[in-house]
């Protein structure tokens, strides 16, 4: 991992302690806001990718759904699909799946 | 897919096509937009054959573009050298490593003959020379530092039968990135052991190693040259005054009160007049090694700014072979048009074309400007993609269609202005000559649901679908014709996102209002950057940032547009802001999250009320496309900046949320307060400015608001739809703007 000191830190002592199961549940009910304050900062911290070396998600608009795939290091190489037989039914669920995609590459989530 | 020798045509005019096709073959026909598709929103595609233009079919060819910029000294039977050669010059890697880069070299495209010098993918000066007995490489020993200019000299003496590459730091502490940690001067030399094979019939580049067929650079370059020489002898001795001089180019020749007058044109100021070419636009009015930090204008310190900066990701010209043209009819009506492209394998694409009225003429009441600059700026854009901040910025993790992953494949159709190269230099220049991807009827969904080409759209849907009739013409267009263009007309409109203006653009436009026509500004952000027209291919544009809210920063003393010698950055800082002529300014930017509605200030008794007939509600436009009318990027009065004093406020829109932030130019210090929800700067100003000579303009200073001029059931009988109604009527009758 390849996180700076202070982003280390604010994952330690920021980040990780809002992550409840509470906090889980309203992203899944509400993927693009409004949100409460601590889940703004969590998404805040995972989705500037802190650590470069961790995967940078984006979704596929596929015919059968929505698949999660991982942005190529290289611009303008294609994403690589994590799962490509997993196909999501909506946005908000791909939203939601990345989300503890995220959490748990950074070890908060158990 | 493909492009057009011209974004704007007249009736009567040709226009060449550029397609590139997998499959067979191809064909081509001519429709008119009048509204693109938005999912979601209830508005669907609207598109009418043009019948009178027959369909064209060629033979389809996979066109590949050449990417990457250099410089072009063509070849000359006297580069055989049988008294060797001596190559002085100074340079700037700005990307070491990974690969090899020529820097300059004079060579075939299998290295059997020729010369080169470069940098090794280890980061070591390296020159090559092709000989008889093979390929002899003379590399120093410790690396090179990025971002640091280097002097080097390399003799290639047959007579001798020796190869030498000295190389020495160069520059100044203004202009090298770091002044620790920079390697000591050095010098190689190796035996010829074969006789030197030149290549006498090979261009001289700069920037490229060779051209394959002729076009397409290879073994590209990451930096800035300066003032190269070149001497038919090996020598250690002076070379400019050489009897002997090949040439000695001069890179700050050229530069004059408003900038280059030849951009691509590189001067040798020896007597054989070996002038250059560059391709591609590598930027030039950028600091060379004597750069002292005492002047950031070109033009008052030229030789400060010697040098020329190429990258690997330079693409302003695809240069596809043209296949057909398409004659226009000679009564086509003014309109945005595409040119359909089918393949016979399933394929299809539409290249806009915008076909403004007859030269001289107008033939309607209304004119709106398309903001083709900013289509510019856009253009290709990867930001979405590529872009670690995006997905924070739109709270959202981005969705990949079909047509986002084609385009994002093609990075060879160049990069937008908001993007960087592979070294960090923010790209200064975009380009007509490629196809546009981000101007397609595919929504683009990273800035906003709609977003500038497709924004646009909804304002022709909406004058078609009112009955409401325009002319169109495009940013080039005005920049050319001025006043004169905009004075056919009793109106003019803006598009939703007119933010790259030149200033005879801004001249135009406050010319126009000052003598009483009248102005709509239907956008946000408008009105911003200073932008320059190439004055050898008004096809392409420069812009140079600083100061604003912006994708990246011009580095230090290039705040100048090498193609105008403007000082560059926001229109603002050079005494033009946009609320001197249309009443509003920049002030914050955000996700639809952030959009609102806006709440009415005038009454009943105002002499503008009129222009709410219609409107019951007093806040009103809290729908949309995106949100609300009030969103994206927004605007409001402020007379410190040069609101005129009978601009009346007609609405300000009220309930933001933080997800619209405060534009950074805006404030001085920090805040902790930036955003709308708790900072009453950011919002909205729907404006009426009444000028002299009966002559007003109205601004929205939203790019949200053309989104809401249509419920969700694609109906145009929202609030927003009846205001805009209104202001186009009365503004078109002539009567005046304030009843009295």
């Amino acid at each position: 991992m390849a996180l700076s000191v202070n982003d280390r830190y604010i994952l330690d002592d920021r980040v990780r302690p809002l992550v409840t199961a509470e906090l889980i549940a309203e992203q899944r009910e509400s993927p693009f806001g409004p949100q409460s304050p601590a889940l703004a900062e969590v998404m805040d911290f995972i989705r500037r990718s802190p650590d470069p070396d961790l995967p940078r998600y984006i979704v596929l608009d596929t015919p059968a759904g929505f698949v999660i795939a991982a942005r190529s290091p290289m611009p303008g190489q294609p994403p690589v699909p994590l799962d490509p037989s997993v196909v999501l039914p909506s946005r908000a669920d791909a939203e939601h799946a990345i989300f503890r995609l995220r959490l748990a590459d950074y070890g908060v989530l158990a | 897919m493909g492009y057009t020798d011209r974004i704007s045509a007249a009736p009567g005019e040709t226009v060449r096509l550029f397609v590139s096709a997998t499959g067979i073959a191809w064909t081509a026909d001519l429709v008119r937009l009048h509204a693109l598709e938005i999912p979601g929103a209830s508005v669907p595609r609207r598109e009418t054959p043009v019948q009178s233009v027959p369909a064209i079919t060629r033979p389809a060819l996979d066109q590949p573009s050449p990417v990457g910029s250099y410089v072009r000294v063509d070849a000359h039977p006297d580069d055989d050298h049988p008294a060797g050669l001596t190559l002085a010059l100074t340079f700037l890697p700005t990307l070491l490593g990974e690969v090899a880069q020529t820097v300059i070299a004079q060579r075939t495209a299998d290295g059997r003959a020729g010369w080169a010098f470069g940098v090794s993918a280890d980061a070591r000066a390296e020159l090559t020379v092709a000989t008889a007995a093979g390929v002899l490489r003379v590399r120093t020993a410790t690396a090179l530092t990025d971002g640091c200019w280097w002097h080097i000299r390399a003799v290639i003496d047959p007579v001798a039968g020796l190869v030498r590459l000295a190389v020495a730091p160069a520059g100044t502490f203004e202009s090298n990135r770091v002044v620790t940690g920079v390697a000591a001067a050095t010098s190689v030399e190796a035996p010829l052991t074969g006789e030197v094979r030149w290549a006498p019939d090979r261009p001289l580049l700069w920037g490229a190693g060779w051209l394959e067929e002729d076009r397409f650079p290879r073994d590209c370059f990451d930096g800035r040259i300066e003032n190269p020489v070149l001497v038919a002898a090996a020598t250690d001795g002076d070379l400019t005054g050489h009897p002997a001089l090949i040439g000695a180019w001069d890179l700050a020749h050229g530069i004059g009160p408003a900038g280059f007058a030849a951009p691509s044109h590189i001067q040798d100021t020896g007597p054989r007049a070996r002038h250059g070419r560059s391709v591609n636009h590598p930027t030039r009015a950028v600091t060379s090694s004597g750069w002292t930090g005492d002047t950031v204008d070109f033009r008052y310190a030229p030789e400060q700014y010697a040098a020329i900066h190429f990258h690997r990701s330079d693409m302003t010209d695809c240069g596809w072979i043209s296949q057909a043209s398409i004659a226009l009819p000679g009564d086509l009506p003014s309109g945005v048009y595409a040119i359909r492209l089918t393949g016979d394998d399933g394929l299809q694409d539409r290249v806009p074309l915008f076909v403004r009225p007859p030269h001289g003429a107008a033939t309607a009441d209304a004119l709106l400007v398309l903001p083709t600059n900013s289509y510019l700026a856009y253009a290709n854009d990867h930001v979405g993609v590529d872009s670690p901040r995006t997905q924070v910025w739109d709270q959202a993790v981005q969705v990949l269609d079909p047509w986002w992953l084609y385009r994002d494949a093609h990075r060879e159709l160049g990069l937008s202005m908001y993007e960087s190269h592979a070294d960090g230099h923010g790209v200064c220049f975009s380009s007509w000559r490629r196809p546009i991807l981000t101007m397609r009827a595919t929504v683009y969904n990273h800035d906003g649901p709609v977003w500038q080409f497709t924004g646009d759209l909804q304002l022709i849907d909406w004058l078609d679908r009112t009955g409401r009739s325009v002319d169109v013409v495009t940013d080039l267009d005005l920049h050319r014709e001025g006043e004169d263009l905009l004075r056919r007309y009793a109106t003019v409109l803006t598009g939703t996102h007119p933010e790259y203006p030149s200033r005879e653009m801004l001249h135009a436009y406050e010319s126009y209002a000052a003598d009483g026509g009248r102005l709509m500004y239907l956008g946000g952000n408008g009105m911003y950057w200073v932008t320059g027209f190439d004055p050898q291919d008004e096809q392409v544009v420069e812009i140079r940032r600083w100061g604003g809210t912006q994708a990246w920063l011009a580095p230090p003393g290039e705040y100048h547009l090498s193609v105008t010698g403007q000082l560059g950055g926001i229109w603002r800082f050079r005494g033009r802001p946009p609320q001197k002529t249309f009443g509003v300014g920049f002030v914050g930017a955000g996700n639809t999250n952030g959009s609102a509605g806006y709440r009415r200030l005038v009454d009943d008794e105002s002499p503008a009320a009129w222009i709410f007939d219609g409107v019951t509600d007093r806040d009103f436009g809290a729908g949309g496309v995106s949100g609300g009318a009030a969103g994206l990027e927004i605007d409001s009065v402020n007379p410190t900046h040069g609101t005129p004093a009978p601009a009346v406020v007609l609405a300000t829109s009220v309930g933001h949320t933080d997800d619209i932030l405060e534009a950074r130019e805006n404030f001085n210090m920090t805040s902790r307060v930036l955003g709308a929800a708790r900072n009453p700067k950011v919002h909205s100003d729907l404006v009426l400015v009444p000028r002299e000579n009966g002559g007003a303009v109205f601004s929205v200073g939203s790019i949200a608001f053309a989104g809401a001029l249509f419920t969700a059931d694609g109906d145009t009988g929202t609030d927003v739809s009846v205001l805009l109604g209104n202001v186009f009527d009365r503004f078109v009758s002539g009567a005046p703007v304030l009843d009295s």
